[in-house]
């Protein structure tokens, strides 16, 4: 299990220095640069050139290149060109909100999916299992932007109980967190009824109803621990690209989160923070895909890792 | 220190050509007294420093605070800055030494609510005293609240398309100005502005010091057809009209009705919607860009006709991107920028005005306004022709 874990941790290495490439690459190819998305009326040529060289955009793009990652690899992920604070500083401030949006929006999302998924799977063909495959696919369906605003309208305006917009309190993330796990639960939902539907037909579970087992038992102990696994890898994706932030919510929610700092960020080709949060998230995803990886031996102990 | 900051090339502030060509030092001659030594005459030079750009800073500050001067700011009006949170708000709150007349709000916070909608909702609310912007399809939805105000005010920004005058057709000034009679330019101010815009009648704004009215081109499609005949242009000629996406009101809706209305007197237009820094980097490229027609805004922030005509339209100046250049506007804009008599100087601007009317190198549209929200008891809030906003009268009514 050691050797394990230290072979996918060696592996980040080469999966983050890709990465920075591609992401460099992509974001100087953009059309526009940052001076361009921040200069103003009346600004001269040697204005322009000025700005250029103050923000380090003079230099040949390899060079530039070279500075970015030799300075990551000592810990500095630079300044915004937008601000001139330092990225970890930019991301200090946003990644707590993003953070507790994020759980909030999973927790919506298995409270509301798993059990619509076990109740659908239990009682498989059944009005409630329609109505509740319906309820999943409207929420899919449903741009989530939109879900997020007429929630908002019915909640806060209609039924005045919570705030519109911002993230100073938890009433704050109930209606993101909300509208999040709302339309990502019907992936959950439906999953765990096609796993559920499929563990139910095994033997075994035909073993421990004619053992005389109380059927919830059967369901909750048996069938269901046995159905997580797909469950797990959805959510711990999930988990990882909300952690990436959820731009459409958070900014319908003036949420002041990740996701809506790097969309900013890249209308105003702020270079070192796009690259320098992708390279973050990034790192952040690896390790929760190796975390699922590893939760899977305690879910079923059939796996073992050498 | 204020203006030596700025003036010093070292700093590469973005502001520095708003003084640099024109001051050559200042003087402190005693506690209240500056002098400013000028390297030649600016008329408008007053309205340089009412700019933001001429605020003074606190030296004590900028000794302490060095570049991080933006996020630490002290200056001299009737608020202090309290804190910063990176994307979520920033805190004044009063300055109980402050010279003059004492703000009557205690503290103010502002926060970036980007979704209109959700914007709208918290002023509705009551989580918020007040919006800004108002879009214009809201405003009379909002004026019907019993609980809310809408102040809308003009401004001195004008939207206009611009044409590549060295470009063909557009080298042709009859071609420019049958694109000015084809436009229904008080339809766009009535249906898509909603009734919150000017139709242009100069190419600058009525509230722009130093503005002169010329004259608007009349909506006259079959105008436009003759201009385009004598000019040889053949229906179903190409052109291309770029336009940015929400940067200023309406824009692309805009630009949409145009293309329609271009169409009709025969020509078969590509629009093409860009991104606002992929769109500045083409425009500021001029000769090196394929652009001929796009549809942008003017704002001159010192509110003054100097600005909003010399980097326009003086040959191969940076706002230029009509890459205009007549040796007579060039000599009349000089003269005028240099006259420091206040007569003689409008006299010449006026000039200007009609000059660059005539000869069209944009299609004028029109000045919009502006629009805040504020909840009834927020009263004395102010709004500047130049889209700023300002607090020092404001006070809150239970």
């Amino acid at each position: 299990m050691v050797r394990y874990v230290l072979q996918r941790l060696l592996l980040v290495v080469p999966t983050l220095l890709g990465v920075s490439l591609v992401v460099f690459l992509m974001v100087h190819l953009i059309p526009g640069d940052p001076v361009t998305a921040i200069i103003g009326e009346g600004a001269t040529e040697q204005d322009i050139a000025a700005m250029r060289s103050r923000l380090g955009l003079d230099a040949p793009l390899h060079l530039q290149y070279v500075r970015f990652f030799g300075n990551v690899v000592r810990g500095d992920f630079g300044k915004s060109l937008r601000t001139g604070r330092t990225v970890m500083d930019e991301l200090r401030v946003r990644w707590p909100t993003t953070l507790r949006l994020t759980i909030y929006s999973v927790a919506a999302m298995i409270l509301i999916g798993v059990p619509a998924g076990i109740l659908s799977a239990t009682r498989a063909n059944s009005w409630l299992d329609n109505s509740s495959m319906l309820i999943a696919l409207f929420g899919v369906s449903m741009p989530v932007f939109w879900l997020g605003l007429m929630l908002m309208m019915l909640f806060a305006y209609y039924l005045p109980l919570l705030p519109t917009a911002g993230s100073a309190t938890w009433k704050h993330f109930v209606l993101p967190a909300l509208t999040l796990g709302l339309s990502n639960s019907a992936l959950i939902a439906r999953l765990t009824r096609s796993s559920m539907l499929e563990v139910i037909g095994q033997d075994y579970i035909r073993t421990a109803r004619a053992k005389g087992l109380a059927e919830k038992f059967v369901v909750y102990k048996h069938a269901l621990r046995n159905a997580l696994l797909p469950v797990i890898t959805v959510v711990g994706l999930q988990f990882g690209a909300l952690l990436g932030g959820a731009v459409l919510i958070e900014t319908v929610f003036s949420v002041n989160g990740i996701g809506r700092y790097m969309v900013q960020s890249i209308g105003f080709r702020d270079y070192p923070v796009v690259q320098s949060s992708v390279l973050i998230f990034s790192l952040s995803f690896v390790l929760i895909n190796l975390l699922i990886d590893l939760s899977y031996a305690v879910v079923d102990p059939r796996i073992r890792y050498r | 220190m204020s203006f030596e900051r700025i003036l010093n090339p070292d700093n590469k502030l973005s502001r520095h050509s708003l003084f640099a060509p024109y001051i050559d030092k200042v003087e402190v001659r005693d506690a209240s007294t500056v002098v400013f030594r000028m390297k030649k005459p600016l008329g408008s030079f007053l309205n340089h420093l009412s700019h933001i750009a001429g605020a003074i800073i606190s030296p004590a500050s900028l000794k302490k605070f060095g570049k991080d001067i933006a996020r630490n700011p002290v200056g001299t009006g009737p608020f202090m800055f309290k804190e910063w949170v990176s994307g979520d708000h920033v805190t004044l709150v009063k300055h109980a030494g402050y010279w003059g007349e004492k703000a009557k709000l205690d503290e103010l916070v502002m926060r970036p609510i980007p979704e209109g909608s959700a914007r709208l909702l918290a002023l509705e609310t009551g989580e918020v005293d007040l919006v800004y912007p108002v879009p214009v399809t809201d405003i009379e939805r909002l004026k019907k609240s019993s609980d809310l105000e809408v102040v809308v005010g003009p401004t001195n920004r004008v939207i206009f398309i611009g044409i590549k005058t060295t470009k063909k057709p557009y080298d042709d000034v009859r071609v420019r100005q049958a694109l000015n009679y084809a436009v229904d330019k008080k339809a766009l101010a009535d249906k898509i502005l909603m009734g919150y815009a000017r139709v242009a009648d100069s190419p600058v704004a009525p509230l722009t010091t130093g503005y002169s009215k010329t004259y608007s081109y009349d909506f006259n499609p079959e105008k436009a057809k003759q201009l385009l005949r004598e000019a040889g242009i053949v229906p179903g000629t190409k052109i291309d009209l770029w336009t940015p996406q929400g940067r200023y009101p309406m824009d692309r809706q805009v630009a949409e009705v145009i293309q329609s209305n271009l169409t009709a007197v025969g020509f078969e237009v590509n629009l093409q919607r860009w991104e606002w820094a992929a769109y500045n980097k083409e425009l500021r490229a001029k000769e090196k860009s394929n652009y001929g027609l796009y549809l942008l805004g003017s704002l001159p922030s010192t509110n003054d006709v100097n600005q909003a005509l010399y980097n326009h339209f003086y040959t191969g100046l940076a706002d230029n991107f009509y890459l205009y250049s007549n040796p007579t506007a060039d000599k009349l804009l000089l003269e005028a920028q240099a006259e420091p008599n206040a007569g003689k100087r409008k006299a010449l601007f006026d000039q200007v005005q009609k000059l660059i009317t005539d000869e069209a190198p944009r299609i004028f549209l029109f000045s919009v306004d502006q629009a805040i929200g504020i909840r009834k008891g927020v009263k004395g809030v102010r709004i500047w022709p130049i889209e700023l906003i300002t607090f020092e009268t404001a006070d809150k009514v239970q």
